[in-house]
């Protein structure tokens, strides 16, 4: 298990990765938004939390396009007709409304899941 | 949000805390953004390369314009025109073989050189010198006595300088007219005692170099090559540099290289060695820069 303690020149906000269910760019700011379905704006832009997702250990964060940063274990759909992400699982207990990507970002999202290797049961 | 929106974006400290390492010490990741002093310098760095690359790019084109391009094709290399001072001499009956023409207006006499020997001397010939076929002046000199590309005369070394791209070198009895701006033909005839000089181009394989400094009007010389035999040429009135150069072309000269000194008097002689005057003999001998005057002297 692994937490981000994030420290600003106002607050310090301390937040678990698997709680994280994505990270979307607001111009200069970042919205965290976790499995609660609460959104926090943090007061800095969102390549930090590209640089530190880097760093994890099991890094589930996958880059969607400029403006978006996604937990891949909570990605339900990928529509690429409606350009939409929508979201679940089970660790998600508060309302995570569908996110609108370009279609070119989810291709790339796609193709990325779709190549990773998955866990073999047989 | 209002409030928030005034901020400008920080650069906040995040820490990656694990707890179940087996490590006691949390692992620290620390993310911090380059300072603006950093942010400055990068630029600055990427300015210089970007200057250095012009500037290196700016040095290539003047080595490249210097040392490569002449302007105009090039007929003869220097390492023929070596292989041809190298050739045995060929046995001709001495002697200036004179015609006349007129091509696009400019009247011009050819003095067609056939088995004579070609040298520079600083001296100029004794009319009653029979050995002497035919005359000229060759390279520039200034008012003190600095002479205009390279000169080399019976194997000593006057001047180097390649501002000059025409050349005419003689060694071992024979001589070639070319246009480069390498030494190589100079260094050979350096070495074989020969002499060599260099002048403006007039013509470079059937072609007129683009400017031509020289405006003004005066009787015009030149020493040209059509095939392998070589030419005196003058003008028998005044013309501009350019209107000579057109007629050499048109004529059919290959090569050809500017004669200064164009109203000098000078003389060739016939096959029966009569002597004959080209320009006016009262000026014979020339009274101004005696001794550094070089002359290209044709002797069978």
């Amino acid at each position: 298990m692994e937490w981000l303690r994030i420290s600003t020149s106002t607050e310090l906000v301390r937040v678990a990765t698997d709680e994280i269910v994505y990270v979307r760019a607001d111009g200069n700011y970042s919205d965290l938004v976790l499995t609660n379905g609460k959104s926090r704006k943090m007061t800095f832009q969102l390549h930090f939390f590209d640089e530190v997702f880097q760093q994890l250990q099991n890094n589930m964060f996958a880059r969607v396009g400029r403006s978006l940063i996604v937990n891949k274990r909570y990605i339900h759909v990928i529509n690429l007709t409606e350009q939409i992400l929508i979201f679940s699982g089970q660790q998600i207990k508060g309302d995570i409304k569908p996110v609108n990507v370009s279609r070119d970002a989810l291709k790339q999202l796609k193709e990325l899941l779709e190549n990773e290797k998955g866990v073999d049961n047989g | 949000m209002d409030e928030l929106n005034m901020q400008k974006p920080e650069v906040p400290i995040i820490i990656i805390e694990r707890d179940e390492q087996p490590q006691p010490k949390e692992s620290v990741t620390k993310v911090v953004a380059p300072s603006r002093n950093g942010k400055w310098l990068k630029r600055f760095l990427v300015l210089v390369a970007i200057g250095c690359l012009m500037v290196a790019a700016l040095a290539g084109y003047h080595f490249w314009d210097y040392y490569c391009n002449i302007g105009v094709p090039v007929s003869t290399t220097p390492e023929q025109n070596i292989e041809k001072l190298q050739l045995p001499v060929k046995q001709e009956t001495p002697e200036v073989v004179m015609t006349s023409d007129s091509v696009l207006g400019v009247a011009m006499d050819f003095y067609a050189i056939h088995g004579l020997k070609a040298s520079i001397q600083f001296e100029e010939p004794d009319t009653a010198d029979t050995s002497v076929y035919l005359y000229c002046r060759c390279a520039d000199h200034t008012a003190d006595g600095n002479y205009l590309g390279s000169l080399v005369a019976e194997g000593t070394e006057k001047q180097s300088d390649r501002s000059r791209l025409g050349y005419m070198a003689m060694a071992d009895g024979r001589m070639v007219i070319g246009i480069s701006r390498s030494d190589k033909v100079k260094d050979y005839v350096l070495e074989r005692g020969g002499s060599f000089f260099r002048q403006f181009i007039l013509v470079s394989n059937g072609v007129i170099p683009a400017p031509f400094y020289l405006h003004g009007k005066v009787e015009r010389r030149a020493i040209g090559r059509i095939g392998n035999q070589l030419y005196f040429i003058a003008t028998r009135h005044k013309e501009t540099l350019w209107d000579f150069a057109d007629a050499l072309r048109e004529y059919g000269f290959i090569d050809a290289i500017y004669i200064t000194g164009g109203a000098d008097y000078v003389f060739y002689r016939s096959k029966d060695d009569a002597r004959h005057d080209i320009g006016e003999s009262k000026e014979y001998p020339q009274k101004k820069w005696q001794g550094i005057v070089p002359w290209l002297v044709f002797r069978k």
